[in-house]
C-alpha cells in the first residue's frame, strides 16, 4: 500500500469539511488493509490476544490522532510505530519476568492440547525465541520480526526506512547477533 | 572482487538485483571464500527461521475481524475510554529512545537543584546495553547553564520525583530484595557499608521554542531538531541502585548533602566503590528521530556538525549511553567481566579511576584508587 500522507497531515478535528471526508475516507482504507497484518505481527511479538489487540488499536490511534507529515509512506509509518510499540512491550514484560508465567498459563488456558508436555514445551519455546529477541538491538529484532512474517525487501526497507539495497546487510547483522545471543543463552 | 554478506543475504533471500543471480553463481563457483560465507550466512537465517518460526500466529478463536476492530476502534475513541489505555501504554517504559531526552536531561542536571544533588547519579539516566565516551569541553557547558534565566525557562517544565530513602542495609540479600536486582559482591571482600540508593522519576514535556531558545542563547542556532518533538513527553525513570562501600568511606559524605560538583570532598583515597543498578530508562515516542536528536546532542556537547554526523553514525543510539567526559580525562575500552567497559580516569579525581560496564541489563560502577590491574580483578570477580 502506497498511500501519500497528503490528507493526514493534520489531525482530523483540524480539517475543514472535504479534507475531513478524504481523511475519513484514506483511514478506513488504511484500516482494512492494514488491520490483519498487524495485528498478526503484534500477536507474534506479544503472543496474547488482549495485548495484541491493545497495541494494535493504539497504532492506528496514532495514526488517526497524529498522522505523520505529508510525504512519508504511510504503510512504512504505521509499521514502524506498531513494530516500536510491539518490541517495546516484549522488552518490557521479559524485564518483569512475569511474563512467561502468565503468556504460560493464557497459552494452556487458551490452547486444548492432549499432550500437557507438549503444550509445556511449546510455551518454552516462545519464552526462549522471545527472551532473546527482547536482548537484541531493536532494529535488528524488528527486521527479524518483518522478515519472517512475510515481508519483502522492498516493504522492510519502508518500514526500516534505509534503502532496499541495504536491507540484506541489515538482516545479516540482525541473524548473527540472533544466532550469537541464542547460542550463548542455550546452547547449540 | 568478492560479494559482502548484504549481498550474499540477499541473493539467498532470491532479492538481489546486482549482480545478477547468474553473476553470482559463476563467481561463487570459483570463490571458495564466498562460497563458505554463504554458508554460513544460510546456517544462520535458517537457525534464525526456524525459531522466529515457532512464534505463533493467533488461532482462529483469537483472529479479530476487521469489522469487530474497526468497532471497538471506534467505541473507544468516541467515549473516550480510549484515554486511559492511551495513558497507561504511553507510560510503559519504552526501551531507550534515551536520546529523545538526552539534550533536556543533560540540560536538566545543569539547571535543576535536586537533580543535581543527585550528583554521580547521573549515569542512572538512560537505558543502557553498552557505553561510549565522548570528550565534551565543560567550561563551555558550565558557561551556558550557569544562566539563571535558562535554568528558570527549563525547571518549570520539568519534575523530579524520589521514590524512597536512602537506606542502609547489612547484607547483599537484604539489598537485593529492596532494590529487586540481584546485587553481586567481589569475591573474599566485605563491604563496609552497603546502602541502597532510592530511584526517582525525572518528567518534562518539551517545549521546543524553548529549547532552541536555548540553543540561541549558546550561539547554537545551527542545530537541527526534529519537529515532532516539541509536547513530547519525556520520562526518565532512574531505578534504585545499590553501593557497596569498601575500605575506609565517610558515610557522612552523603551525597544529598555534600556539593556534588566539587568531587574531590567524594571519598577518601582508601575507598573503593561499586555501583550497580537495573539499566535504566528513558520513555519518550517512539517515532522521534533519534538519529538526529542524538547528532544534535554531539553538537551541543561541542562538536561540528561534521563530526557529529561521523560519530553519531557509528552508535546505536537506542541502547548506547554516550557518556560525556571532560576532554581531559583519560579513557579507554577494557574487557571486563565478560563484556566490554570503560575505564575512565578523570584529571580532577586525583588517582581515582572510574570503571564502568553493563551486563545482562545492570549497569555498574565501580570507582576506585587501586591500579587499574586490581580495579579490574576485582570487577572480574564479582559473584
Amino acid at each position: 500500500m502506497d498511500v501519500n500522507s497528503k490528507f493526514l497531515r493534520s489531525k482530523p478535528d483540524a480539517l475543514p469539511g472535504n479534507s475531513q471526508k478524504d481523511f475519513a475516507a484514506q483511514f478506513e482504507q488504511i484500516f482494512h488493509e492494514n488491520w490483519t497484518r498487524i495485528y498478526t505481527i503484534l500477536y507474534r511479538l506479544v503472543g496474547n490476544r488482549d495485548e495484541a489487540e491493545d497495541l494494535a488499536l493504539e497504532t492506528f490511534w496514532r495514526l488517526y490522532n497524529n498522522p505523520p507529515k505529508e510525504g512519508q509512506n504511510l504503510s512504512g509509518w504505521l509499521y514502524r510505530v506498531g513494530m516500536n510499540l510491539g518490541y517495546n512491550a516484549l522488552r518490557a514484560a521479559a524485564r518483569r519476568r512475569r511474563y512467561e508465567e502468565e503468556a504460560s498459563r493464557q497459552h494452556l488456558d487458551h490452547q486444548a492440547y492432549s499432550d500437557p508436555d507438549r503444550a509445556v514445551e511449546t510455551v518454552e519455546e516462545h519464552r526462549s525465541v522471545r527472551l532473546v529477541l527482547g536482548q537484541m538491538k531493536e532494529r535488528h529484532a524488528q527486521i527479524l520480526i518483518l522478515r519472517y512474517s512475510g515481508f519483502s525487501y522492498q516493504e522492510m526497507a519502508r518500514v526500516m526506512e534505509i534503502s532496499a539495497n541495504s536491507v540484506g546487510a541489515v538482516l545479516a547483522r540482525a541473524e548473527k547477533e540472533f544466532e550469537k545471543r541464542y547460542r550463548s543463552k542455550f546452547g547449540d | 572482487m568478492h560479494l559482502n554478506d548484504g549481498q550474499l543475504r540477499s541473493y539467498l533471500d532470491g532479492e538481489l538485483d546486482q549482480p545478477t543471480p547468474d553473476a553470482v553463481e559463476k563467481h561463487l563457483s570459483g570463490c571458495k571464500r564466498c562460497s563458505e560465507r554463504l554458508n554460513i550466512l544460510k546456517n544462520r537465517a535458517q537457525l534464525t527461521k526456524a525459531q522466529i518460526g515457532r512464534l505463533q500466529d493467533p488461532s482462529s478463536s483469537e483472529v479479530i475481524s476487521i469489522i469487530a476492530a474497526r468497532t471497538r476502534f471506534e467505541r473507544a475513541g468516541s467515549k473516550k475510554e480510549y484515554r486511559p489505555m492511551l495513558q497507561k501504554l504511553s507510560a510503559q517504559r519504552f526501551r531507550l529512545a534515551w536520546t529523545a531526552g538526552a539534550i533536556v536531561l543533560i540540560v536538566a542536571l545543569f539547571a535543576i537543584p535536586q537533580v543535581r544533588a543527585l550528583g554521580v547519579n547521573f549515569l542512572g539516566l538512560f537505558r543502557v546495553e553498552q557505553v561510549t565516551i565522548v570528550p565534551f569541553n565543560l567550561s563551555s557547558l558550565d558557561y551556558a547553564f550557569s544562566n539563571t534565566h535558562i535554568s528558570s525557562m527549563l525547571a518549570d517544565s520539568t519534575q523530579f520525583e524520589q521514590n524512597g530513602e536512602r537506606t542502609v542495609v547489612t547484607s547483599a540479600p537484604e539489598a537485593a530484595a529492596l532494590a529487586g536486582i540481584p546485587v553481586r559482591m567481589p569475591a573474599n571482600r566485605e563491604p563496609s557499608s552497603l546502602i541502597v540508593e532510592p530511584g526517582g522519576r525525572l518528567s518534562m514535556t518539551v517545549d521546543l521554542a524553548r529549547i532552541r531558545a536555548l540553543l540561541d542563547e549558546i550561539g547554537r542556532q545551527d542545530i537541527a531538531l526534529p519537529d515532532n518533538l516539541d509536547d513530547a513527553s519525556i520520562v526518565a525513570d532512574l531505578p534504585i541502585s545499590v553501593t557497596a562501600l569498601f575500605g575506609k568511606c565517610d558515610l557522612a559524605s552523603d551525597k544529598s548533602a555534600s556539593d556534588p560538583d566539587d568531587s574531590s570532598t567524594h571519598r577518601s583515597t582508601d575507598c573503593t566503590e561499586l555501583r550497580q543498578m537495573q539499566s535504566p530508562s528513558i520513555t519518550a515516542p517512539p517515532d522521534l528521530d533519534i538519529d538526529q536528536i542524538g547528532t544534535a546532542f554531539l553538537q551541543i556537547i561541542g562538536m561540528s556538525a561534521s563530526e557529529a554526523e561521523a560519530f553519531g553514525s557509528r552508535i546505536d543510539w537506542a541502547s548506547t549511553l554516550v557518556l560525556p567526559i571532560p576532554s581531559d580525562a583519560v579513557s579507554r575500552e577494557v574487557q571486563v567481566d565478560g563484556v566490554t567497559g570503560i575505564m575512565i580516569q578523570p584529571q580532577h579525581y586525583r588517582n581515582a579511576k572510574i570503571l564502568i560496564w553493563v551486563k545482562e541489563g545492570v549497569l555498574y560502577y565501580l570507582q576506585s584508587f587501586f591500579n587499574t590491574g586490581t580495579i579490574l580483578s576485582w570487577a572480574n570477580s564479582l559473584e
